[in-house]
């Protein structure tokens, strides 16, 4: 039993901090630029070319052959950049095809020539088929060739040139693209059910809990840094116990959040009989992390945390998106309880 | 990163867990009284015969000496099994003693230590007092030396089973430092010594848990002393970090298994403000689904903790991350009992008294042995590096 990442795990972590810090750093929000969300097709590629939408699939079905814990340190830094969430829509969206057999999809995906974003269910949606019915949020589908649409009974691609042209909507989160859209009886470009939908499903919650844990965590260093700089009263302010304190629960969220979800990856990688629980658990407690420590890193910050030209507000918003993905608080302590 | 363990692990999983299961008391650990320190006692004995007393000590000593991940298997199949508490066995068995192994002297880990470990003796701790509870340090208690002997005059309080201890790791103070944590000494206090008076304290769970005890010129042989006379804070300190290491997993897996418990109750029970079960209001559910999550988090926590501990041989301030986690989230599930027995919560003596009880009891877990305030001074000074408040 061993749950620290080793050496060639930790390798993952810098090299991909690296790229985000070079390419898609959080300070790219800070403009008034509508289509924020956009990027590059050069960024893209590299992404593709370091393999990062292959990372986590298995050599038989044309991956690297890493396993979901390498895709959750990956994406761990990618939360604390607030990275596109069209990164994890490809790594998902080229399972799907690749479990479903068509082997075309996913040469698109992992060479960076197509990329997905997510369609995501609003209130009930019909579940069986080979079509997909209801109201949906598409998420990160400008640019994107496919969406993926995830339950826990199927899972599929639609392809995005199947759909009529549809208006964004103005994000609460401008690191993100949005459309409001109905679909009715829309074709799947592929499908899985069963067994291997909900292993896919279970993959999403825990790759956003990653999102969510590197979200928390990077709200946690900004307070920390910011309580040792910032003086009143002649002392920096994390000498008072009140900010101490609230510093000192950020850490221990960070704590549950990525301990739960690098628990909840290797259970799943093992089989576990514990893994379906871990997986949904991951999603509520990294949730819970990344939007108390986005709130508490507001309000350490002060004035300067309410403005519009810092960072803090950006990790509130993206907060209420990730909560929103796959399954919703209210689903998610359900299928808990289950 | 693995969740399995090594075939030698698991083979020792099998060996504790029926072990266990043919040796575990049939009768109910008494929760107060001499009863209680005699059923204790008998227990720990019955450990040491069958060679699984000390886990975590050294071999010379006695103990086991088992591997930082066995002592984890261990401590999770005794609370799977249900196995008692250990009670007034704890200061002996995971303060006094560990202290002695890296501190005491051969005369005093010879006397001491087997006794400990066969279940002949109990332990109290004398720290906290009237005037010093999170500020240890400023411990007033004075012991001045005359020839061979400490002559000991002043005030403990909050001695949990002074009323049933034979020994007391004591902290008194020597000299006047020139800061407070010098000048401290640690000392072995023989309960029987003419001068003791104990005064037993009911608890708001309505037991007899901890005691005042007062020392009226109580005499103490010099040699006594464990480390050297004013260094005794630092050996205070060393028994703390012990504690840090796999302390926590039988409480976690207790845990586990009351929240069970109460989802259990909670579909059985008719909810307080309706038809139906308690479990179906929403507010209750909601809690309930959240506990789970956080009780599956918390053991993460500690396989996490334990992994570092494994890679830097000592564990580090993030114990005290789970101290945290660990006792509000006691309190939770169990005020969330309360909650869910709703009119029921109100009859103490019961069918349901065990969680009334135990209710009561969690309030202590947030002020113990370092309060969650101090818990959260040091996750900001020492894991975040915040300045110092102290």
């Amino acid at each position: 039993m061993d749950l620290i990442p080793n050496s060639e795990q930790q390798q993952i972590i810098v090299s991909s901090a690296r790229f985000l810090a070079d390419h898609l750093p959080v300070a790219r929000l800070r403009t008034e630029d509508e289509e924020a969300f956009r990027v590059d097709d050069q960024t893209w590629q590299g992404m593709a070319d370091l393999g990062w939408f292959a990372l986590g699939l298995e050599e038989h079905l044309s991956g690297i052959g890493y396993t979901l814990s390498e895709e959750v340190l990956l994406l761990r830094e990618l939360g604390r950049q607030i990275g596109p969430l069209s990164i994890m829509a490809t790594m998902l969206a080229a399972r799907v095809a690749a479990l479903a057999g068509r082997d075309e999809i996913v040469q698109e995906l992992l060479s960076g020539a197509a990329r997905a974003g997510i369609a995501n269910s609003v209130g009930a949606c019909e579940n069986s088929g080979s079509t997909l019915t209801g109201d949906f949020q598409l998420i990160d589908s400008e640019g994107a060739r496919y969406l993926i649409c995830l339950s826990q009974t199927r899972a599929m691609l639609i392809d995005a040139r199947a759909l009529p042209e549809i208006e964004l909507s103005d994000c609460l989160d401008t690191s993100a693209s949005l459309r409001r859209v109905n679909l009715e009886k829309v074709e799947a470009a592929c499908r899985i059910e069963g067994e291997e939908a909900l292993s896919v499903f279970r993959r999403g919650l825990i790759l956003t809990a990653a999102m969510q844990t590197g979200q928390a965590m990077a709200c946690r260093d900004m307070a920390v840094e910011y309580s040792k700089t910032r003086v009143q009263f002649d002392r920096p302010i994390g000498f008072f116990q009140a900010v101490k304190h609230r510093c000192s629960n950020m850490a221990v969220r960070c704590e549950a959040a990525d301990s739960l979800t690098i628990y909840a990856s290797v259970a799943d990688v093992g089989l576990r009989s514990d893994a379906p629980l871990a997986a949904i658990s991951a999603k509520l407690i990294a949730g819970d992390a990344a939007k108390n420590n986005a709130a508490d890193n507001v309000q350490i910050h002060g004035a300067i945390g309410f403005t519009a030209e810092y960072d803090a507000h950006f990790f509130v918003k993206r907060s209420h998106v990730m909560d929103l993905l796959f399954s919703p608080p209210a689903v998610t302590r359900q299928l808990i309880l289950r | 990163m693995d969740l399995s363990y090594s075939k030698e692990d698991e083979l020792f999983r099998e060996e504790a867990r029926s072990w266990l299961h043919a040796n575990i008391p049939s009768e109910e650990r008494p929760e107060d009284g001499i009863e209680m320190r005699h059923f204790d006692l008998a227990w720990q004995s019955t450990q040491y015969k069958g060679g699984w007393a000390g886990i975590a000590w050294p071999e010379e000593y006695g103990g086991r000496g088992l591997s930082l991940m066995q002592q984890m298997i261990w401590q999770e199949e005794y609370a799977l099994a249900g196995a008692p508490r250990i009670g007034s066995g704890f200061v002996g068995i995971n303060h006094a003693g560990p202290t002695l192994i890296l501190e005491g002297r051969d005369e005093h880990n010879a006397y001491h230590l087997p006794k400990i470990l066969s279940g002949e003796v109990v332990w109290c701790q004398g720290f906290s007092e009237p005037n010093s509870g999170s500020d240890l340090a400023s411990i007033k208690c004075s012991a001045v030396v005359e020839g061979d002997e400490l002559v000991v005059n002043g005030q403990k309080t909050w001695t949990s089973y002074a009323q049933f201890a034979d020994w007391q790791e004591l902290l008194v103070r020597t000299s006047k430092g020139e800061k407070k944590h010098q000048g401290i000494s640690w000392v072995i206090c023989d309960m029987k010594s003419p001068g003791i008076e104990i005064r037993p304290i009911k608890t708001m769970n309505g037991a007899w848990h901890f005691c005042e005890v007062f020392y009226d010129d109580v005499r103490i042989p010099l040699k006594n002393v464990v480390g050297e006379v004013d260094d005794g804070w630092r050996v205070a300190m060393s028994t703390l970090s012990f504690e840090r290491g796999t302390a926590f997993i039988g409480d976690q897996v207790e845990l586990a298994q009351n929240l069970e418990q109460l989802v259990k109750l909670a579909h059985n029970i008719p909810r307080c403000d309706g038809p139906g079960k308690a479990i179906d209001d929403e507010a209750i559910s909601q809690r309930l689904a959240k506990a789970r999550s956080e009780v599956l988090a918390l053991k993460s926590m500690t396989y996490v903790t334990l992994s570092h501990t494994q890679r830097n041989g000592k564990p580090g301030a993030e114990g005290s991350m789970i101290r945290l986690y660990l006792s509000r989230l006691q309190q939770d599930v169990f005020g969330m009992a309360m909650d869910i027995l709703g009119p029921e919560a109100l009859h103490s003596s019961g069918e349901h008294r065990r969680w009334i009880e135990r209710y009561l009891w969690f309030y202590s877990v947030t002020i113990s042995g370092g309060s969650s305030e101090i818990q959260q001074d040091i996750i900001g000074e020492r894991l975040l590096g915040l300045p110092r408040s102290r």
